[in-house]
């Protein structure tokens, strides 16, 4: 057995995030099996007492919601919702966020894409007579979708090539990237579900799925980003560049395998953040469409009925904490296990 | 880079994050199915009435029109604020910012924002005071008691309390300081400033008891890596008491934490919406919700406008605090890659 894995099996974090995790993974998807029940039909007859709904009993352990579905069978499901799209929004964020550091990192402080001025100055005139011009020069210009700014600005940058008058600011790819990270972590992304669920017709599983790793990936990039900064200069990067080896290579070969370390922790953490995530939008109301059992629609509706009915409200905010907490403590222990500062466990 | 440099360049890059966000925003508000004249016109009126509301508001207008009015309406110059086609305008001095009506509270945005944003703001302040304050402190007890069984349950708790999202540690403390003890308001923001106060404690809390997880592991981790240096050992060797070196350390963990703090600060002043929403308070986070779910098109321009503003604003003030803190920060070049 390696040192690393043997460093792994050992940590006491990992053992027990590992389990937690097993275990809901587990009670997901074997619960909606063994039960009898599903998650979204009600069971008028047998789930109803002279109070409501049926507080848990052997038929119904957890108890039947108010609209006398069985509590357990919505609660697994849910987990099941919540799993999935805990785990594969973080994939999508994890390769976006891993893709984008490693180019950003990389490239940090090289030359970029030279824009002359007199683009930049055309680009701006242009801008101001579109936005603060008469109606009449607006409409023309945004006229067939934009496309007399476009030959514009072509003219311009062929008129500035032409001339040799190469000189002005300077994008290179890291600003660019780092920018749009700015912008990623600066938008509104309750806004994009909507904009999602509306080109759906309903916001479902995918559109949140869609929408949390579009936005999960920003954390990631700035980390995989210090990380490669760090280790471009390292003698065996240098070797493989002396060498002649193609950029792609040398990225997917000596600097991801070094960047992965921190990049399995904090997707790690990223699946908590997500299931967290999931359920605050259900508990806003702008999750995952009803019928379909969430965690934060259960809470949503448990914590109205909460003196009545506590269990409602226990079930799903037991589930949450586990299994976030599950998710927090592997990539702690992850975090600990893997770091070789030994000093700091 | 003379620091002056760095400072414009920044802000250069502000200008145009916050430009890139706002016309994201626009297009993708623009996707979302809405009818603002109906809105405007209220649901009993007539057609040529609706039809008249829509010229007026110029939404029958092709996109790239309505994009180019929306900006033009944002930043311009008057020389008056008195004409009625200044009514919904912020001036500041012959700048002008107008973010128009909203379809809903009938109100000019930029009044709106200015009566949310210091609610908001307040809330922020209060929450990264606890959290910052918090977890600081139980990182840095931790850290003196590395390796022991207090440092495991500190770590431990710390942890579990971040696991808990704002909406369930807020229900707890609601139902347990409101419902149970009723010694704090369940939710709102009161009528007088001692309410205010009251109305804060919970929401502040909430957020704070999630954030400081963060701040006791920083802490914590970098107080113990701290602790092993060499200046540590000669300090110790020169019979420096634990409190002296604590001290001596300390100030080499607060630059990862002011880090921390500023960005804190820019995403809360985005506005908590969970929190915010669960606990009534009237901030720019539960603004942002109301205005998603009503479809309130000049409100939501203004939140997006607001929360980028906060989280350009942090990341610069970061970017300055760190260069002031840290001195090796300012003298070395950023290194050149390929």
């Amino acid at each position: 057995m390696s040192e690393a894995r043997r460093r792994l099996l050992a940590n006491v974090q990992v053992r027990i995030g590992a389990g937690l995790v097993a275990v809901l993974v587990v009670f997901s998807v074997v619960a909606p099996w063994i039960s009898s029940h599903d998650a979204v039909t009600s069971h008028f007859e047998s789930a109803a007492t002279r109070g409501g709904p049926a507080g848990p009993s052997l038929a119904f352990p957890l108890g039947a919601d108010r609209l006398y579905r069985d509590q357990l069978v919505r609660l697994a499901e849910g987990g099941r919702t919540s799993l999935v799209i805990g785990v594969l929004a973080t994939a999508l964020a994890t390769l976006l966020g891993t893709l984008v550091g490693v180019l950003s990192g990389y490239y940090e402080g090289a030359r970029g894409l030279r824009i002359p001025w007199l683009v930049v100055a055309t680009g701006l005139a242009l801008f101001f007579a579109v936005v603060y011009g008469p109606a009449n020069v607006t409409s023309a210009l945004t006229s067939a979708g934009g496309l007399p700014i476009v030959i514009t600005l072509g003219l311009a940058l062929g008129l500035a090539l032409a001339a040799k008058a190469r000189r002005g600011p300077e994008v290179g790819l890291d600003t660019f990237l780092m920018r749009a990270v700015d912008v990623g972590l600066a938008f509104p992304f309750l806004l994009l579900v909507m904009a999602l669920a509306s080109a759906f017709e309903r916001t479902s599983a995918t559109t949140i799925l869609l929408t949390l790793g579009f936005s999960g990936w920003l954390g990631i990039a700035r980390v995989v980003r210090a990380k490669t900064i760090g280790i471009r200069n390292q003698e065996y990067v240098l070797a493989a560049r002396a060498l002649g080896q193609r950029t792609p290579k040398i990225l997917l070969i000596h600097i991801l395998p070094n960047v992965l370390g921190p990049v399995v922790v904090l997707s790690t953490l990223s699946v908590a953040q997500m299931i967290v995530a999931e359920s605050a939008m259900s508990y806003l109301g702008v999750g995952i469409s009803p019928p379909t059992p969430t965690w934060g629609y259960m809470l949503f509706e448990g914590q109205e009925t909460y003196a009545a009915a506590p269990w409602l409200l226990v079930a799903p905010f037991v589930a949450i904490l586990m299994s976030v907490l599950g998710f927090n403590v592997l990539g702690e222990g992850l975090r600990e296990a893997l770091d070789p500062r030994k000093d700091r466990g | 880079m003379t620091m002056a440099r760095t400072l414009a360049r920044r802000l250069a890059h502000g200008l145009v994050v916050l430009f890139a966000t706002v016309t994201l925003a626009f297009f993708l508000n623009e996707v979302v199915p809405s009818d603002p004249a109906r809105m405007v016109a209220g649901a009993q009126a007539r057609a040529e009435d609706v039809e008249k509301v829509r010229r007026e508001l110029g939404t029958n207008k092709p996109l790239a029109q309505r994009y180019a009015r929306f900006l033009r309406r944002l930043v311009h110059v008057a020389s008056t604020k008195a004409a009625p086609d200044h009514a919904t305008c912020a001036a500041l001095g012959p700048l002008h910012l107008d973010l128009g009506k909203s379809y809903q509270k009938r109100r000019p945005v930029v009044d709106i924002l200015a009566e949310r944003a210091p609610r908001t703001i307040a809330l922020a302040f209060t929450a990264v005071l606890v959290q910052a304050l918090l977890g600081t402190a139980l990182g840095l007890f931790a850290a003196k008691h590395r390796r022991t069984l207090k440092d495991r349950v500190t770590v431990g708790s710390s942890l579990v309390a971040t696991s808990a999202p704002t909406f369930m540690t807020g229900l707890l403390l609601q139902l347990f300081f409101a419902k149970i003890l009723g010694v704090l308001p369940l939710d709102g923001f009161g009528a007088s400033f001692s309410d205010h106060v009251a109305s804060i404690v919970l929401p502040s809390l909430t957020l704070g008891l999630y954030g400081a997880a963060l701040y006791t592991r920083i802490s914590r981790d970098e107080m113990v890596t701290e602790l092993g240096r060499d200046y540590v050992r000669t300090a110790k060797a020169k019979g420096a008491g634990p409190t002296a070196v604590m001290r001596h350390a300390f100030r080499n963990v607060l630059v990862p934490l002011v880090t921390l703090v500023g960005l804190d600060l820019g995403a809360l002043v985005s506005g908590a919406a969970v929190t915010e929403t669960l606990f009534r308070w009237p901030g720019l986070g539960s603004l942002a919700v109301e205005a998603l779910l009503d479809r309130d098109g000049p409100v939501l321009m203004g939140t997006v406008l607001v929360t980028c503003l906060g989280v350009v604003l942090s990341s610069i003030f970061v970017d300055l605090s760190v260069h002031w803190l840290d001195p090796r920060a300012r003298n070395e070049e950023p290194a050149r890659g390929s």
